[in-house]
């Protein structure tokens, strides 16, 4: 369960376009989150990954590459 | 008439003056008393030892047979004696044949099991060698496969995708 006044976590490849901000921010709000702090990590190669609380959500391609591993 | 010879003077005795009847009589008492001397002091101790010498002898000779006796007896006996170690050397021999080719078997069977233990538990090894070889190729196939993944992506993805999947992600994430 996401609380009021938590501060969501994002990492993404790189930089965001105004767009994709609004509809991050617009995610995380619907979460419960009032704030948001990016951080640009290129390990992720692409996607997203949003931590809020103590819940992941993760879009990122490396990810999905692990995925690919794991059931290889 | 006997002819005597004396003093170079031959004399001429005649026979009734030799064989006077009393000489004769007295000839035959001392031949008889001569005899019954023999007989009594010559004839019975040698007749007595000649009997105790034959009862010795055949004292001897009973003992000899005796002994002759006992000896077959002693040789049947040893010849018993022999056969029946003969027959056992030849019972033990042959119950050591068939141990020793009991044991040879026994021997036989349990290196022909470990054998095939061996071989069970060797290829059991390396088929868990080639499982644990095939999973490291394996490993390292998805690890080089990933990398080179990575690395293509990473040059590969524009900004126009790398926003289009976060659209996706947020789309789908939505709907949870």
């Amino acid at each position: 369960m996401e609380k009021h006044g938590v501060t969501a976590r994002v990492i993404l490849a790189r930089k965001p376009d105004l767009e994709l901000v609004d509809k991050i921010s617009a995610f995380v709000g619907s979460r419960g989150c009032s704030d948001v702090r990016y951080t640009i990590d290129p390990k992720i190669i692409g996607g997203i990954i949003i931590y809020i609380g103590d819940r992941i959500f993760d879009g990122s391609v490396r990810s999905r590459l692990e995925n690919i591993k794991q059931s290889l | 008439m006997l002819m005597t010879l004396v003093e170079g003077q031959l004399l001429a005795t005649p026979l009734s003056e030799i064989f006077e009847p009393s000489s004769i009589v007295f000839h035959l008492i001392a031949l008889v008393i001569l005899t019954v001397g023999l007989y009594l002091l010559l004839f019975r101790p040698v007749k007595r030892m000649i009997k105790q010498r034959q009862e010795k002898i055949r004292k001897i000779e009973k003992e000899n047979a005796d002994l002759n006796e006992e000896v077959k007896e002693m040789k049947s006996n040893i010849e018993h004696v022999l056969s029946d170690a003969k027959k056992e050397a030849a019972a033990i021999q042959e119950n050591a044949v068939r141990v020793a080719n009991q044991k040879a078997d026994d021997i036989v069977t349990s290196a022909r099991r470990q054998a095939k233990n061996l071989v069970e538990r060797t290829e059991q090894e390396m088929e868990e060698e080639y499982r644990k070889l095939q999973e490291n190729i394996e490993g390292q196939i998805a690890d080089v496969s990933l990398a080179v993944a990575q690395k293509v992506l990473a040059r590969q993805i524009t900004p126009e995708d790398d926003k289009r999947l976060i659209e996706e992600s947020l789309a789908q994430w939505s709907k949870e």
